[in-house]
C-alpha cells in the first residue's frame, strides 16, 4: 500500500468550555431549570481552526504550510497525526506517520541520555529491540559521549535537542510531520543535523512541513499552501 | 474493543514506561521504591497496634486481617485517584501523538501493581511473625485478586473521560474514597456490625472486592455472594468502559 493523505472538508472546531460550562453544577442546573439558562449553557463558544481542508497528497510530496500564528498549521498538522480527529469532513492518512512536532516530549530530565533515547524511541513507536538496535548509531550521532551517562537535567538546552533529534530522526516512516525545519545545534553540528534530515527526508514519501521561513519551504517542498484563519487561501506554488 | 487490545499489545508503551515513572520518582533515594513499602509499614504497625487496643481483639487475628486489607485498600484507592488524572496528566502525549488511549490507564494500572507488588513484602512479614501454615485456600486469593485489578483497570476508563470532561468529579471521587475507606471494613472486622447493619457491609462492592483477596489469606472461604457482586461489577465495568471507549475517545484531545 502506498502512503497517501486524502482529506475532504475537513474541520475541526475546538468547544471553548470556560469554568461555568464545565462543571456538572451548570449541567444539574440546566436539566432541572431548562429555559433561558439551559439555552445560555448549551451555546458553547467554538472555534473552528480548520475550516473545508482539502487535500490530496501522494508520494513525492513535500507540503509546506505558510500562515500567520493562529491560523492553523499546528492543528493540521496534530491532525493529520491523529491526534485531533477531524469535528466534521473526511480524513484517510495510509502510511506510519513520524510526528516531530515536539522531539522531546516525554523525555524525562533524571533519566540519563540512555534511558531517554528508550523513552523517546518507545513513543515514537520502535520497539525496544529496534531501539537498542539503533542505540549505537543514535549515540555516535549525538557527539554527546559520557554524557550519556548522566541525567539529562545536567545537559545544555542545546544537547537535549541534539539528543531528542538523534531519536526522533532515527525512525522509519512513510509520512513525516514538521513544525518548523529541525536545525539543532551548533554550525559543524547543524550541518550533520541538515544531512540526517535529508536521509530521513529520502526514507520517507510524504512531508508536510510548517514554517514561517518561506526560503525554507521553497527548498525543501515542492507544494505549498497558506493558510487563513483555518482556510487555505492559495495555492502558492 | 480493537483499542483494548491494541493498547494490551503495545506493552513497552505502558508497562516499561510504568517502569520508569517510578524509577523517576524515586531517583537519587536510597531506598527508592521501598519507601513505599516503608510508609505503609509504619501505618500498619502503628494504627494496628492502636486498634488492637481499641477493639480489644489478639493480634494474630486482626493484623493478618488489617495488613492485607490496608495493603489493597491502598491499591484500589490509588488507582481509583490515578484515574481521575488518567488523561490530564498525559496531556501532552494526548494532544500530539495517536496512541489508544487505554494505553494511558493501563500505564497507570502497571504503576499501581508495581507499588503492591511492593507493599505486598509486608504481608509476607505479617505471616512470618505470626508462624505462616501454608493453605490450599491461599489460591483463591489469586483468582480473587486477578478479578479484583482487571475490574479496578476497567473501571479507571470510565473516571478518566468524566473526569477529563468535568472538572469537579476529581475532589468529588477523592472525598467518597475518603468515606468509603471508613464504611469499608478495613480496621474494623465486620463481624462487629450489629445484625440490622449488615446491608452496610453487604450492598458495598468495594468490601466485596476486599473479601475476594483478602478472606483466603486469612484462612476463611471466599462468601458466594461476594463472587457473585464482583463478578456482575467486573461486567458492567467492562461494558461502560467499552461504551465510553467507542463514544467519547476521539473527544479526549478536545477536552484537554
Amino acid at each position: 500500500m502506498t502512503a497517501h493523505i486524502k482529506a475532504h472538508d475537513l474541520c475541526v472546531e475546538f468547544p471553548i468550555y470556560n469554568t461555568s460550562n464545565r462543571s456538572l453544577k451548570k449541567q444539574i442546573i440546566q436539566a432541572a431549570t431548562g429555559g433561558r439558562i439551559a439555552e445560555d449553557a448549551k451555546k458553547h463558544v467554538v472555534v473552528r481552526a480548520l475550516d473545508e481542508i482539502d487535500l490530496d497528497l501522494k508520494p513525492g510530496d513535500r507540503l509546506g504550510l505558510v500562515g500567520h500564528n493562529g491560523s492553523g498549521k499546528s492543528t493540521l498538522l496534530r491532525v493529520l497525526a491523529g491526534a485531533y480527529t477531524p469535528t466534521s469532513g473526511h480524513l484517510d492518512v495510509e502510511g506510519k506517520v513520524a510526528s516531530l512536532l515536539d522531539i522531546g516530549l516525554g523525555m524525562d530530565g533524571e533519566a540519563s541520555g540512555y534511558e531517554n533515547i528508550l523513552i523517546r524511541g518507545i513513543l515514537m513507536g520502535m520497539s525496544k529491540s529496534e531501539v537498542e538496535e539503533k542505540i549505537k548509531d543514535i549515540a555516535e550521532f549525538t557527539d554527546l559521549g559520557d554524557y550519556l551517562y548522566m541525567p539529562m537535567r545536567t545537559y545544555s538546552s542545546g544537547m537535549s535537542m541534539r539528543l531528542g533529534f538523534a531519536v526522533s530522526t532515527s525512525t522509519n516512516a512513510d509520512i513525516i510531520l514538521m513544525d518548523e525545519w529541525l536545525s539543532v545545534g551548533d554550525s559543524a553540528f547543524a550541518e550533520k543535523a541538515t544531512a540526517r534530515m535529508n536521509d530521513l527526508l529520502n526514507r520517507s514519501s510524504i512531508m508536510v512541513l510548517a514554517s514561517h521561513d518561506m526560503g525554507m519551504i521553497e527548498r525543501v517542498c515542492n507544494t505549498a499552501i497558506r493558510l487563513e484563519h483555518g482556510k487555505i487561501s492559495e495555492k502558492l506554488f | 474493543m480493537s483499542d483494548f487490545i491494541k493498547s494490551l499489545k503495545s506493552t513497552n508503551q505502558w508497562w516499561l514506561l510504568a517502569w520508569f515513572d517510578i524509577r523517576q520518582r524515586y531517583r537519587r533515594s536510597v531506598l527508592g521504591p521501598f519507601w513505599i513499602t516503608m510508609s505503609t509499614a509504619v501505618m500498619i504497625i502503628a494504627l494496628g497496634f492502636l486498634w488492637t487496643q481499641i477493639f480489644h481483639v489478639d493480634v494474630p487475628n486482626f493484623l493478618p486481617f488489617f495488613a492485607a486489607g490496608t495493603i489493597m485498600w491502598v491499591f484500589i484507592s490509588t488507582q481509583i485517584n490515578d484515574a481521575c488524572t488518567g488523561f490530564s496528566q498525559f496531556e501532552g502525549y494526548i494532544r500530539q501523538i495517536n496512541l489508544p488511549l487505554p494505553v494511558y490507564i493501563l500505564r497507570l494500572w502497571a504503576r499501581n501493581l508495581i507499588f503492591l507488588a511492593h507493599n505486598f513484602v509486608i504481608f509476607i512479614g505479617c505471616w512470618i511473625y505470626l508462624d505462616f501454615a501454608w493453605r490450599p485456600l491461599i489460591l483463591q486469593s489469586i483468582l480473587g485478586f486477578a478479578l479484583l485489578s482487571y475490574t479496578l483497570l476497567m473501571v479507571s476508563v470510565p473516571i478518566a473521560y468524566l473526569c477529563a470532561r468535568f472538572r469537579d468529579i476529581p475532589p468529588i471521587i477523592q472525598s467518597i474514597m475518603q468515606i468509603v475507606y471508613f464504611l469499608t471494613p478495613i480496621f474494623w472486622q465486620p463481624h462487629l456490625l450489629p445484625v440490622d447493619k449488615h446491608y452496610v457491609t453487604g450492598n458495598n462492592p468495594f468490601f466485596h472486592a476486599l473479601e475476594i483477596v483478602r478472606a483466603p489469606l486469612t484462612g476463611h472461604a471466599v462468601a458466594m455472594t461476594s463472587w457473585v457482586w464482583m463478578l456482575s461489577t467486573a461486567v458492567i465495568c467492562t461494558v461502560v468502559a467499552l461504551w465510553a471507549q467507542a463514544r467519547f475517545k476521539t473527544r479526549v484531545a478536545y477536552w484537554l
